[in-house]
């Protein structure tokens, strides 16, 4: 028997609806900005696909290489005479690619920074210069009207797809299929590409210069961005348009999926990157950056999210990932895979019949205020609580635990000034939120019946004691005030022929000011029961 | 059951102890905490006539018993067979008994008498007889009946213990402020009568300035433990030299009122108990303690088991602990009721009875913020739900902590009773009052339930009532509460947050509407069965609402007078709304919307029926200058005329129906539960009950047999040497006898569990290590046949049933069925599925035989 010390159990009030989502959540941990100036505009940010995801950043003349443990510049990449675009990392994180304005196309290694390639063929800037998912050929687009597909080795065109009628600025080679290629132009169509016909299978009408095009990797849905809006196609049903987004006031100029494809990014020149949920394409959430944004990117594992702008800045954004996300992580990365010896004996290690578990117990570790209620410490473990920045419920929490037993008392007496200020603070601090009222109301009179003996003694306790009559005059004032609103109200409903929809606002106004709301019914939608009066 | 009013006793051997239980003695096994036999059962059989306050066994036969009883009486049992062996009719009630093996035939007694003396009997007279001052008088009873029976020794006031040495020399007795040590072997001086209290050489007293409530003696020393009502312990010397001035130690450590005292065999260690809930165990020698805390409830009495393995310790609600005195954990623990032994003004029963719909049990307050499960009809706890979860702790000064109280509890009225919705508080009167509401989900992996909400401060007053609405199907569940702040409020399972991946959206309760009518007070709600009335009773108004629109319905006024209405139901399948005010008894039939009769009746309680439009009132009739009638009374919604009338002599705590399913189908009273006076279940009535105990009585000579089988304890010779092989046997058969149980359950239901059938041992192993599959095929394929023959087997069975079944049609067509027509067919057809069963049987057979092969195979390879 002799069961265990029952842990302080903490109240958990509902949340409150419409403030905060769990995505918003979620994205405001990517917190901490760090913002570095480059010399122009950052045209493109690429992460590499292996760890530890460094990604390449292009403004100006250059393409750096920054890590993503220190956020700073690893590699500087200067070799190109004129304005470089889209440097990119090959997925073996070991190869760079980049074009720049005149229609030159270089291939680095990522270590020496020696050039390893050089493609001369286009004669106007190349806006796109992307490695294909085949890792031996290349990807690129140029002013020129021009799409081509290089092999690397031998720097000769495999293809060259001819077919827009103005710049391209956009495109990308399918994940699954390496003959497909799509491509964005500004003559305001989307073209879809196959290496096999050697020609164009399919165009797609998005209705304003495209900035920007991506793809779901099992090829199915396609998505195009291009002036202020965002369309999305149905590749298998013929390049339909499912989507039509316009949340961004200025054009879209960059990209982005997360790690699972399940969310989208889209950065703009009117300063937002959004969030979309790529099930109905709803914004949930939007990050606000203080210059035209030019490209966005997301790392592989979730944990970064940079954002280069026009001005030439670039902030880099970073979530501190949580152990138990990283073990998931792990786990889903470590399953045993088809065919191997660990498929085979995958489960076996699970006790036989007949084996004796030895079972380890785990000694449970108290936080320190249950550690002086346990003995009996009143006064202890409410200065523990109070002491160790818990956040206010909890110390609400304890106080009430402090009642049921018996011992509010004997935990407030006995104090002198110093060691009666964090309660008082936490008094003044607390005692107008609704939910705390009732009980801090309560512990005051406790308190004020036992030192109004000795006020005067410290200016300290004579301070907090002055503050807190101020708040509990103030909020009742207020209280007051909003009485007189609802009583103001309340006569224009008794007018109004709609009783119902007055019964509901009585019961929003009268859980605002309510000392203590339960899991109030601002919720409610309906109309509650109408009261019929005879 | 009353389990730990008096200390229970163990057997030599350990293994089961006794429990005195009212006017019965239960003997419990300690390995699996049941019932394994009751002495005393029924009066008409010789069984005691009052409470049994001390057993003890004979000191010269362990397998026989004494026990001794307020009735007067000791009475000899022979506890392997309950056969009452012996009665000795003492004559005034009994409430102590020592007695001691150099002596089997002299009993010490303390036995009480009402006090004679003028002071006490005023007072008595005073209180109107509650305080009834007693003295308690010491004697000696011979067993034998050639001697003088009772010899007087000495009289105290109220008596809290007695207690012989060891060795059978000295008697100690204990009354307030007293302690009383008597020289019994000193000479032969007690059989001629010739002692008086004066006598100073065989009576000692010495004085203590506190109360003694616990008395212990040390079994090798001259020393006797007492414990006082300021918690000290006290060890006094007082034997040998240190008779005049004995030599004490005190020990204090208890902050309150020692409940008990008890010593390990060898006199090393002192157990004490008391209201702190903490088993302290005392190092004698060094005063060193060893504590065990957090026991539940306060400790009432302690006791050791011969063999000094086992701590039992009887607690103040209504259980008994068993711990193990290695570790000090528990062993076993034997519930009963724990509303009986709390405090009635603190923990009043507010919830009444509430039947549970998922086994059928009762739900009811327990200890002061806790909810207990309990089947009234085997009388055995089932769970403790603890509703307002804390640790409980004892008062630190005289003034008693608050404790918190649940007032309602209701279940949804699906039948596997998901939800619980349950109304708790705490109110100490200077600080702000609590007020929960809290929503409970049946967990099915803990088989509890669990908490899902909980609302702080729902409404601004008390809450009068708690309805879940009854309605069937997917919709979700709604629960309404009606409060004395003026207004009922409407809750419903909504989703909170939305759906993340992989995880559903978390569900919790909330108020979706508020309602109210004019400045009144709603006192009671109901709803109608099929859940789309909501009737709300305010005041003398019955309001009907839309509980989904939230609209006015209508509006029912009959009884002009200001008399509330404080009840209220709607029945199952009729249009009646039941309705009761303190005097009278409304039905109303909600069809025409008027009252189709009336009663006056003083209506305590109002319990409608779960199954049928029957319903319950308890009244109680105050008739000028008799004692007050406490009537049960059931009725028929269309009729004032009582179906059923029971009367009971004290007014029962709570009521109920008993669920019983074929009660609705004949539309006759269900069975009616009581909790009386005492707190003692009692059924009332109904078809069933008997066949009810008679279930009840099997399964608990099931759990016996269980127990006692279980009980076959590890003796050494097994521990050394294995199991015999006749204990292997007996095993073997008892497996066997399980199996064909199961098996037979299983073919009765029609289901034969495939699994069965593809548990084969053989494609456990990794693939590497088994053998090729072109040895495997064969047997594989052979193992497939055969079950394809069964298959055959069982589809040639079904023709044949459904031709019986087309055949028993045409019989039943041409109308020349008789009974005994059907019944043939029945038995025929349950030969079928009997042929089936042993075609599996021998396909199980068949598995090995087919291993063999590929074994065989294998080895060749």
């Amino acid at each position: 028997m002799s069961s265990d010390f029952k842990s302080l159990t903490v109240k958990k009030y509902p949340r409150l609806p419409g403030r905060k989502t769990a995505e918003s959540r979620y994205w405001r941990k990517f917190k901490s900005p760090i913002v570095v100036k480059e010399f122009a505009a950052v045209s493109s940010i690429h992460f590499s696909e292996t760890s530890p995801y460094d990604f390449a950043v292009t403004a100006s003349t250059r393409v750096q290489i920054y890590s993503s443990k220190t956020h700073q510049v690893k590699k500087t990449i200067s070799r190109f005479k004129d304005v470089a675009y889209s440097g990119t990392i090959r997925n073996d994180g070991r190869l760079v690619v980049a074009g720049d304005a005149t229609g030159l196309i270089q291939i680095f290694d990522v270590g020496s920074r020696a050039i390893l390639r050089t493609f001369r063929d286009h004669r106007h800037p190349v806006h796109v210069a992307k490695f294909s998912s085949d890792k031996t050929q290349i990807l690129s687009a140029s002013d020129d009207k021009t799409v081509r597909i290089w092999d690397m080795p031998s720097e000769t065109p495999m293809t060259i797809f001819t077919g827009h009628e103005d710049y391209i600025r956009a495109g990308m080679v399918s994940h699954d299929n390496p003959h497909l290629i799509l491509s964005g132009s500004y003559d305001q169509t989307v073209k879809l590409w196959d290496m096999r016909t050697q020609g164009c299978v399919m165009t797609m009408n998005h209705g304003a210069p495209v900035e920007c095009v991506d793809m779901f990797p099992d090829g199915g849905v396609v998505v195009s961005a291009g002036g202020p809006h965002l369309k999305v196609f149905d590749l298998l049903a013929g390049g339909r348009p499912m989507h039509s987004l316009s949340n961004h006031q200025k054009t879209v100029t960059s990209m982005c999926f997360d790690h699972s494809y399940s969310r989208l990014l889209t950065g703009s020149l009117d300063h937002h990157v959004k969030v979309y949920n790529v099930q109905d394409y709803s914004v949930v959430h939007s990050v606000k950056y203080p210059a035209p944004v030019m490209s966005v990117a997301l790392s592989p594992d979730d944990t970064h999210l940079v954002a280069g702008m026009a001005g030439g800045l670039l902030s880099i954004r970073q979530r501190v990932v949580k152990s138990a996300e990283v073990q998931t992580r792990r786990a889903q990365e470590e399953q045993a895979s088809g065919g191997t010896y660990k498929f085979f004996v995958r489960g076996q290690k699970t006790a036989a019949e007949g084996d004796f578990i030895v079972e380890s117990q785990k000694k449970r570790r108290l936080r320190e205020y249950d550690r002086y209620l346990k003995v009996f410490q009143y006064g202890n473990a409410l200065d523990a609580c109070l002491r160790t920045n818990q956040p206010a419920v909890t110390t609400v929490s304890l106080i009430q635990e402090l009642i049921h037993r018996d011992g509010l008392r004997q935990a407030l007496s006995g104090r002198d000034d110093i060691s009666l200020e964090p309660l008082a603070q936490f008094l003044v601090r607390n005692i107008n939120n609704p939910r705390y009222t009732a009980l801090l109301v309560d512990v005051t009179t406790v308190m004020i019946n036992m030192y109004t003996a000795v006020l005067g003694q410290s200016p300290l306790i004579d301070e907090l004691f002055m503050r807190l009559r101020a708040k509990v005059k103030q909020e009742i004032a207020f209280q007051k005030q909003l009485f007189s609103v609802i009583g103001s109200m309340e006569m224009l409903f008794a007018k109004s022929t709609s009783t119902s929809v007055g019964v509901a606002f009585h019961n929003e106004l009268s859980s605002t000011s309510s000392s203590s709301s339960s899991i109030a019914p601002k919720t409610s939608t309906e109309s509650p029961a109408a009261p019929t009066i005879e | 059951m009353r389990l730990s009013d008096y200390p229970v006793v163990f057997t030599t051997d350990s293994n089961y102890f006794f429990s005195c239980n009212a006017k019965t003695i239960r003997i419990i096994s300690v390995e699996t905490g049941q019932v394994v036999r009751i002495l005393s059962a029924s009066t008409e059989e010789g069984g005691h006539a009052d409470t049994v306050t001390c057993v003890m066994l004979n000191p010269k036969n362990s397998l026989q018993l004494y026990s001794a009883s307020l009735d007067g009486t000791i009475k000899l049992w022979d506890f392997n067979d309950a056969i009452l062996l012996k009665t000795f009719e003492v004559g005034t009630p009994i409430t102590h008994m020592a007695m001691h093996e150099g002596a089997p035939s002299d009993v010490y007694l303390v036995v009480t008498k009402k006090s004679t003396k003028r002071f006490h009997k005023k007072q008595m007279r005073k209180s109107g007889g509650l305080v009834a001052k007693e003295n308690s008088i010491l004697v000696r009873y011979s067993l034998k009946s050639s001697r003088k029976r009772i010899i007087r020794l000495l009289s105290s006031r109220s008596c809290s213990g007695l207690v012989i040495s060891s060795d059978g020399e000295y008697l100690v007795m204990t009354g307030r402020y007293k302690l009383h040590v008597i020289h019994i072997a000193a000479g032969d001086g007690i059989e001629q009568g010739a002692v008086s209290e004066n006598d100073e050489s065989r009576f000692r007293t010495y004085l203590t300035s506190n109360r003694i409530a616990a008395l212990a003696f040390h079994p090798t020393e001259g020393c006797i433990a007492t414990g006082d009502e300021r918690g000290r312990i006290t060890l006094w010397y007082c034997f040998g030299k240190n008779v005049d001035r004995p030599v004490t130690t005190s020990m204090h450590w208890h902050a309150h009122k020692v409940a008990s005292l008890a010593f390990t065999s060898d006199g090393n260690y002192l157990l004490s108990g008391g209201e702190e809930s903490v088993l302290v165990i005392w190092q004698v020698s060094t005063g060193h303690k060893q504590f065990l805390p957090r026991l539940g409830s306060e400790i009432k009495h302690i006791t050791i088991s011969p063999d000094d393995a086992l701590y039992a310790m009887g607690h103040q609600d209504n259980s008994v602990n068993v711990i193990r005195a290695v570790d000090l954990k528990i062993k076993n623990s034997i519930q009963g009721l724990k509303l009986s032994h709390t405090d009635p003004i603190n923990n009043p029963l507010l919830t009444g009875l509430v039947v549970e719909p998922r086994n059928g049990h009762v739900v009811l307050n327990g200890l002061p913020g806790t909810l207990q499960f309990y089947d009234p009809i085997k009388d055995q706890h089932i769970m403790e739900l603890e509703v307002f979860p804390r640790n409980k702790v004892s008062r630190t000064y005289e003034k008693e902590i608050v404790a918190p109280r649940v007032m309602h509890v209701a279940f949804s009225n699906d039948k596997s009773g998901r939800w619980m919705v349950t109304v708790d508080g705490r109110d100490d009167k200077t600080t702000t009052p609590e007020l929960y509401i809290k929503f409970w989900e049946y967990d099915d992996d803990s088989h509890t339930y669990v908490l899902n909400t909980r609302v702080d401060s729902p409404h601004k007053k008390e809450v009068t009532s708690c309805i879940f609405n009854p309605r069937q199907g997917n919709q979700s569940p709604m629960v309404v509460t009606t409060s004395l702040d003026g207004t009922f409020k409407v809750w419903e399972l909504t989703h909170q947050g939305e759906a993340r991946r992989g995880v559903e959206a978390e569900r919790a309760w909330s108020c979706r509407s508020t309602g109210f009518y004019r400045d009144m007070v709603p006192r009671a709600a109901g709803f109608a069965s099929d859940g789309s009335l909501l009737a709300v009773a305010y005041d003398q108004i019955i309001t009907l609402w839309n509980p989904y629109l939230n609209t006015l319905q209508g509006v029912l006024t009959q009884p002009p007078e200001n008399r509330p209405i404080r009840h209220l139901t709607f029945l199952k399948n009729s249009p009646f709304l039941i309705a009761a005010t303190s005097d009278h008894l409304y039905s109303w039939n909600l069809l025409t919307c008027s009252v189709w009769w009336s009663y006056q009746l003083k209506v305590d309680r109002l319990v409608a029926s779960q199954t049928n439009s029957n319903f319950m009132v308890t009244c109680s009739n105050r008739v000028q200058g008799a004692a007050p009638q406490h009537r049960i009374m059931v009725f028929k919604p269309t009729d004032p005329k009582p179906v059923r009338i029971d009367t009971v002599e004290k007014k029962p705590r709570a009521i109920t129906f008993m669920p019983d399913a074929t009660a609705a189908a004949k539309d006759i009273v269900e069975p009616i539960l009581i909790m009386n006076h005492g707190f003692a279940f009692e059924i009332l009535g109904g078809r069933s009950v008997e066949e009810l105990k008679a279930e009840a009585e099997e399964a608990a000579e099931k759990a016996r047999v269980a127990a006692l089988a279980a009980e076959t304890k590890k003796s050494l010779m097994s521990d050394i040497f294995g199991k015999t092989a006749a204990m292997d046997a007996a095993a073997a058969a008892q497996d066997k006898k399980e199996k064909k149980q199961q098996q037979d359950t299983v073919a009765s239901r029609g289901m034969v569990s495939k699994k069965n059938m593809v548990r084969n041992p053989l494609f456990d192993a990794p693939s590497h290590v088994m053998a090729p599959v072109s040895s495997l095929f064969e047997a594989f394929m052979g193992q497939l046949l055969t079950q394809g023959k069964a298959a055959k087997d069982e589809a040639k069975a079904r023709k044949k049933a459904l031709k019986q079944q087309k055949l028993e049609e045409a019989q039943q067509q041409a109308g020349a069925t008789g009974n005994t027509a059907d019944t043939a067919i029945d038995i025929d057809m349950d030969d079928d599925a009997v042929e089936i069963v042993g075609v599996k049987e021998g396909e199980d057979d068949a598995i090995p035989s087919s291993l063999a092969k590929i074994f065989s195979a294998r080895l060749s390879l």
